[in-house]
């Protein structure tokens, strides 16, 4: 048995604290006794993927840059695994948040450093047929993947990314066991993570430093270039008069998240709207920027994924050790690009808290199921939507307190291919010597063998509420492309129908992508950032 | 099999009405519990009110059963973790799961998933046990959202406990030690 709870990390050094104690411009909204007035060149929204490459690029080209983040700063030396505080202090609606009908989990970072700050660190290139598929559909142009690959490279060499070069953990390894006996490909995958401690902790902060998130990267890197944070900020509205943006209006929030009634306004010559899927299209709602054809927040992807347990007689210890170490894409393009939906099949860590809620159901059989927990690999498929006319994705709508709520319907087109994958993963996992094996699906027991599996699962009613799905992958609901009438922003990610406003975050992708979106992001912000750089210095 | 086609038909039925209600965004949802308007948090607690404990104290017992070793001490302790959890969702997303809550204090609604009218607090543990039972199977889209609505907060509130977490068998996470 796997007990890594005896183990001491010492001596990490928290950036952030040194940083602030060797002056970095960074405020804490939270604590304002009276309304800000800030002036930069360029106030970004957001610092996860999008908006911490944009800020360190911006900052590095000389431009003053004021970033704003809805969430306090929280950094390493908070870091302290629990996962029930990570959840609160780092991730929107402190995890809870979930499509409007209640049928898909949506995990979403909210901190310092977004995202990044809590994703499990798989680093993969945007497919090519993805690309591919903008360009024709959208008429995106300058993202072909030749012309995508220097700003990967980069962005691989920045964060370090490499093929994980340890063992994977059991519960990755049931993946690799599973496909070599079905005779299908599976690969190991690329982390961004330097001296990594193959901790498993990568979902609520890691503790290490190792992960390189935009928290211990470029944020810091855009500190010591003269950036400024203005953290406990959450931007409500921008002033514009239709043709230019002139200032962000935030409200200061208190720890509870609950607005202080002290207000930041930051004009800027130029906007940069990075608050990731969801946010940054219910952001523009608010302020009502125009949009003549109606697009904003439509289109959002999830990716939604589904998961399969299974149960083995060995101790698989999933919560520890690198979370996703290696993916099989045997499903990913099963139907071609545009057919029947295809999925990326990983797997996921397995912490009490979200793996329970995952499990779900009640009483002794949930309690049953939680005491075999430490005996679980957990396979995940991530479906491929918005690649064909059945799948739109979900549309971004302003609750009555103008927060953000994403209406996702699980229509039949995507419900077939959550099935698909129950099917497939229960059959590898089964091959992979589980003695028990259970689809994530509130009417399916744990079946003991494959026979067994197989004729019970084409009988169950896929539907919402029934079917269990999540996603930690939120992408669109400001598509980029030339086409006016389907697109927000250009293939620069500036919006269409305002001058200096610009969009640097998973919110422009005009479909999901087949693969985790952290590198894509990453690889375009630092394309259009540095074309941004470009142009303001001109 | 006369019978269960009748059934059928009036699970439908049923399921039209309070199921487009509460999906509706619940506007009519108040309307029908009669006492549900909102009504503040109970003393000491953060969101959840005096009626929601009322509901919740009784069924805290069945949804984590085996999983409370302290027994009735922990019934309190899952309720204040589940307030504090309610913390943090936008305040739209927290009014949807009250409107779950609400939509539990009707009678009609209890019948229709749990074929019990019967507030839980009036309810043996075995009752309620089977009223959930045939609620988890129902094959209504609505009916199991709703479901899953009440069960997930809650277990996921108890189980990021570290002590509740570690008696899945998870030795826990390992320490950090600032410098
Ligand atoms: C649990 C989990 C695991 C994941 N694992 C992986 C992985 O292994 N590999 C991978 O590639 N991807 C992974 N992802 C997804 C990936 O991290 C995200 O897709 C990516 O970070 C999104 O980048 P972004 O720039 O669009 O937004 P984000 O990184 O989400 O950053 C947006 C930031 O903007 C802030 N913000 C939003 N609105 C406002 C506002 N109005 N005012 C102020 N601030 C605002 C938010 O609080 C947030 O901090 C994972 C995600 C999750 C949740
Ligand atoms: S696995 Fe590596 S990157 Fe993830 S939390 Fe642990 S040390 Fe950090």
């Amino acid at each position: 048995m796997n007990d890594l709870s005896k183990l001491e990390i010492r001596g990490v050094r928290d950036p952030w604290k040194e940083g602030i104690a060797n002056g970095w411009s960074v405020i804490d909204a939270s604590q304002l006794n009276e309304d800000a007035d800030l002036e930069a060149d360029v106030v970004i929204i957001g610092s996860g993927a999008g908006g911490g490459v944009s800020a360190e690029i911006l900052s590095q080209s000389g431009l003053r840059v004021v970033i704003i983040e809805a969430a306090r700063l929280k950094s390493t030396d908070e870091f302290n695994m629990d996962e029930g505080e990570a959840y609160r202090d780092l991730y929107q609606e402190g995890a809870a948040r979930a499509a409007k009908d209640g049928s898909i989990a949506i995990l979403q970072g909210r901190a310092v450093g977004g995202t990044t700050v809590v994703n499990w660190t798989s680093s993969f290139r945007t497919p090519e047929q993805t690309l591919s598929y903008w360009q024709d559909q959208f008429g995106v142009k300058g993202l072909s993947r030749s012309e995508l690959d220097p700003w990967f490279a980069k962005m691989e060499q920045r964060l370090k990314v490499s093929k994980w070069a340890m063992p994977p953990n059991a519960n990755n390894n049931a993946l690799k066991v599973g496909c070599e006996a079905m005779g299908w490909m599976w690969s190991v995958i690329p982390r961004n993570v330097d001296g990594c401690w193959n901790l498993g902790y990568c979902g609520t902060g890691c503790p290490t430093n190792a992960k390189q998130s935009m928290l211990v990267t470029t944020l810091p890197s855009a500190m010591q270039h003269g950036a400024t944070l203005v953290h406990g900020a959450e931007a409500r509205t921008l002033e514009h008069d239709g043709k230019r943006v002139s200032a962000v209006i935030c409200q200061a929030l208190d720890a509870r998240r609950q607005p202080t009634g002290k207000m930041v306004r930051v004009r800027a010559k130029t906007i940069v709207a990075a608050g990731g899927g969801i946010n940054t299209p219910a952001l523009l709602m608010r302020a009502g920027v125009p949009d003549p054809h109606q697009r904003l927040g439509k289109r959002t992807f999830l990716h939604p994924t589904t998961l399969v347990l299974g149960d083995f007689e060995q101790r698989v210890d999933g919560y520890y050790g690198a979370p996703q170490s290696l993916y099989s894409d045997q499903f990913t393009w099963r139907d071609g690009v545009d057919g029947a939906i295809g999925y990326k099949m990983e797997v996921m860590p397995t912490h009490p808290g979200l793996l329970t809620s995952l499990i779900g159901g009640y009483g002794s059989m949930a309690r049953a199921q939680a005491e075999r927990l430490p005996h679980y690999a957990a396979a995940i498929a991530m479906t491929r939507d918005g690649f064909h006319e059945q799948s739109q994705g979900g549309n971004v709508e302003l609750s009555k307190y103008g927060d953000a709520v994403l209406d996702y319907v699980l229509n039949d087109y995507v419900l077939d291919g959550l099935r698909h994958s129950h099917l497939t993963m229960t059959e590898m996992l089964f091959a992979a010597g589980a003695q028990n094996v259970r689809p994530g699906h509130g009417d399916a027991p744990f079946f003991s063998s494959w026979q067994e599996a197989k004729s019970v699962i084409p009988t169950l009613k896929y539907a919402p509420g029934l079917t269990g799905a999540g996603s930690a992958h939120v992408m669109g609901g400001c598509t980029m492309g030339e086409d006016l009438k389907h697109c927000l922003t250009d293939s620069d990610g500036r919006y269409h129908h305002l001058e200096n406003l610009y969009v640097f975050d998973g919110s422009v992708l005009p479909t999901s992508l087949g693969v985790n979106p952290q590198l894509t992001i990453y690889g375009i912000s630092a394309r259009n950032a540095t074309r941004l750089a470009t142009t303001l210095q001109a | 099999m006369s019978e269960s086609l009748t059934l059928g038909r009036r699970e439908f039925l049923r399921a039209g009405l309070f199921g487009s209600a509460l999906l509706a965004g619940g506007a009519g949802v108040a309307s029908l519990s009669g006492c549900s308007a909102p009504m503040s948090a109970a003393d000491g607690y953060l969101h959840l009110r005096p009626a929601d404990l009322e509901l919740l104290t009784p069924l805290v017992p069945v949804i984590l059963a085996g999983a409370l070793p302290n027994g009735e001490a922990d019934v309190q302790r899952a309720l204040k973790r589940l307030d504090t959890l309610f913390d943090s969702p936008s305040r739209g997303s927290r009014e949807a799961l009250f409107k779950l809550y609400d939509v539990l204090q009707l009678g009609a609604f209890r019948w229709w998933v749990m074929d019990a009218w019967a507030h839980p607090a009036s309810l043996s543990s075995e009752q309620i046990d089977q009223g959930m039972a045939k609620w988890s199977r129902k094959q209504n889209s609505f009916a199991r959202l709703a479901f899953n609505g009440l069960c997930q907060p809650l277990t996921m509130a108890w189980y990021t406990d570290p002590e509740i977490a570690k008696t899945t068998g998870y030795p826990g996470p390992p320490r950090k030690v600032n410098a």
